[in-house]
């Protein structure tokens, strides 16, 4: 008898089938003409032959997409629109659009030209025996400034989440249904999914899709958004590394600043008792008092970190099952 | 769900020519016991056929159960997720290797009857290289008995058997399946130490190598202050603070040491740093509490009331 654990026990040697493809479309700020992308899915979809469904989040007050999507639902268009009262986020949005879907398996899409969508076929090909596809903007057709940002921006993901995928600014994603069950999203974590996916245990593939010649509008963000992207790929970093075992990071980084504390007060204080230099007029003093507080401090977290962990070892599973037999 | 008596769990990594003999010589060792059992063959994301012919022999043979994890999580991972599936009252780890003998199994079992709630085995005649693992074993272990208070002579002996509900409750992660033995001393176990036979590998490539002296010295050390801090975090703390206290008193007299003698101004320098251990001492004490809070809020001292319900 073999027990598969929700239905992802395929195994990687054999073929899985698609069902449904449920495509979620989060609407946000930035997005184009939307009955010319729909159309655009819409017939992408229908090459694949394979049954699928539609469904539009929009996030936000963003009336004029919102008329046009109801247009289109009107025209007997078949479409599942989500509407936020306010804007919530675009993980939030994708949840939303998730906790509707029906299919096995998601596509996720921007509602702007970002990737040519002839090239869908390519990116299902590629899905078979993994559980996402991560689409890579190749070659890329926008400005020159766009892609340093988006080099940048790699380059720090990859020294400090590792490296998944090479292009996690593209919205094309097409994944299992299992991803989304055991990473719920929030904030701004859908840019990470990759990572997040690959640290539980599924399999990433990548794939290059030619970039919309239509995505190449210079686009430049306020600073506000250049710092909320750092703050969320901290938040990431410390997800992924020191979730797990506080107390060897802490403990380490605790124990160093405690000793160099430590080191500089002695130093003073034997100075003070056996060589009569007064400590009044040595700030030097007050620094390493500083460094043996601080360092005291780090360690205490770390510990306190260690202990929650250790507490509840029982109940964070370390590990993923993909299948038990018998 | 069914219960045994014994379930024997194999961690394997990239084991595919040990998977059969392994089998055979379990089923061969503890098929004249006349016991009910399970043998769980854990594995661990290989890249190998590992996982192929274990499928292959569970379908034969429902006593033997394979798990698999969707990549590589390491050996504690592999153990625990065994130990979390079985279903026996007695636990039984070993590597899958073939370096460990199936043939000691009973000689466990009668161990864990005696009333002993751990039983390690001890690696007496280890057939290892001598430079790159018995001598750091050696002093390894010695470091480890004496940090812990715990001296077992060979804690990287992966066969070991258990009490099944006493394991089931000690917290595992990160690289901690080496420690099995000082973590449950926390709870008051008994633990018995037997001599086992050690084979030469036979297949495949040995999986650890000299850089885990590292991970192992931080794990030893975490462990070491959990076990010192976790069942009176508050009392340590509190003791931290007192020191930080009177570092801060200390201070603060030498600070107005001038002001007593004559006409001098306190010494503003000499305050400060007493302000710091103030605060410090002040911060050791929260600590302590809210470490006494989360261990009070765990399951951690289910530990020791199974201890005392099993007397």
């Amino acid at each position: 008898m073999e027990v598969s654990l929700n239905g992802k026990g395929m195994g990687n040697d054999e073929k899985r089938i698609v069902r449904q493809i449920s495509l979620i479309i989060p609407i946000t700020e930035r997005h184009d003409d939307i009955p010319e992308i729909y159309q655009e899915y819409k017939s992408a979809l229908r090459g694949l032959n394979t049954p699928f469904e539609m469904i539009a989040v929009v996030d936000g007050t963003f009336d004029r997409a919102y008329q046009q999507l109801k247009e289109l639902k009107t025209r007997g268009e078949s479409i599942t629109i989500i509407k936020h009262a306010r804007t919530f986020g675009e993980s939030t949005a994708i949840m939303a659009g998730f906790r509707v879907s029906t299919g096995d398996v998601i596509l996720l899409a921007p509602p702007y030209h970002q990737v040519e969508m002839s090239d869908l076929p390519k990116i299902m090909e590629s899905f078979d025996g993994s559980d996402m596809v991560v689409v890579r903007r190749w070659p890329r057709t926008d400005s020159r400034l766009n892609q340093f940002q988006t080099n940048l921006f790699h380059y720090l993901v990859r020294s400090l989440a590792g490296n998944v995928a090479s292009d996690i600014g593209c919205g094309v994603r097409m994944f299992r249904r299992e991803v989304l069950d055991e990473i719920p999203l929030y904030g701004d974590l859908h840019r990470f999914l990759p990572v997040l996916a690959f640290r539980q245990g599924f399999k990433i593939r990548e794939v290059d899709a030619r970039q919309s010649p239509k995505e190449k509008r210079l686009r430049t963000y306020p600073l506000g958004t250049y710092l909320r992207r750092m703050i969320d790929l901290l938040t990431v970093f410390f997800l992924i590394k020191f979730t797990k075992k506080p107390l060897r990071f802490f403990g380490l980084t605790g124990t160093a600043v405690l000793v160099t504390g430590l080191v500089v007060t002695g130093y003073l204080v034997v100075g003070r008792i056996f060589f009569r230099v007064g400590l009044s007029d040595r700030p030097l003093f007050l620094v390493g008092i500083l460094l043996v507080v601080l360092g005291l401090q780090i360690f205490a977290i770390g510990l306190i970190g260690e202990l929650i962990i250790f507490i509840h070892a029982r109940d964070v599973k370390e590990y993923q099952i993909e299948q038990i037999i018998n | 769900m069914e219960r045994k008596y014994l379930s024997i769990i194999v961690p394997l990594y990239n084991e595919e020519e040990s998977v059969l003999p392994l089998y055979e010589s379990i089923t061969g060792e503890i098929d004249p016991l006349q016991v009910s059992y399970e043998i769980l063959f854990v594995d661990d994301g290989s890249k190998d056929r590992t996982f192929i012919k274990a499928r292959e022999l569970a379908h034969k043979d429902p006593r033997l159960r394979v798990i698999r994890f969707r990549k590589n999580y390491g050996q504690t991972a592999a153990m625990t997720a065994g130990i979390d599936q079985a279903r026996g009252d007695i636990l039984v780890t070993m590597d899958g290797d073939l370096q460990n003998d199936p043939a000691d199994i009973p000689e466990f079992i009668r161990k864990i009857g005696e009333g002993y709630d751990i039983v390690c085995g001890w690696r007496h005649k280890r057939q290892d290289k001598l430079i790159s693992r018995r001598i750091p074993s050696v002093v390894a272990n010695w470091i480890i008995g004496k940090i812990t208070g715990v001296p077992i002579k060979d804690n990287g002996c992966s066969l070991k058997a258990y009490r099944g509900e006493i394991i089931k409750s000690v917290p595992l992660y990160s690289d901690m399946h080496r420690f099995i033995p000082a973590m449950t001393s926390l709870a008051g176990t008994n633990i018995a130490e037997i001599k086992v036979n050690h084979h030469p590998r036979r297949f495949g490539v040995s999986k650890y190598g000299i850089t885990r002296i590292y991970k192992v010295t931080i794990d030893l050390l975490v462990i070491k202050t959990l076990l010192s801090f976790a069942t009176r975090p508050l009392q340590l703390f509190g003791a931290g603070g007192a020191i930080a206290l009177i570092a801060a008193m200390l201070l603060l007299f030498e600070s107005l040491s001038g002001v007593f003698r004559g006409p001098i101004e306190m010494n503003f320098m000499l305050a400060s740093g007493a302000l710091l251990f103030g605060i410090l001492s002040f911060f050791c004490l929260l600590v302590g509490l809210l470490c006494e809070l989360v261990m009070k809020t765990g399951k951690f001292r289910d530990l020791s009331y199974l201890k005392t319900r099993a007397e």
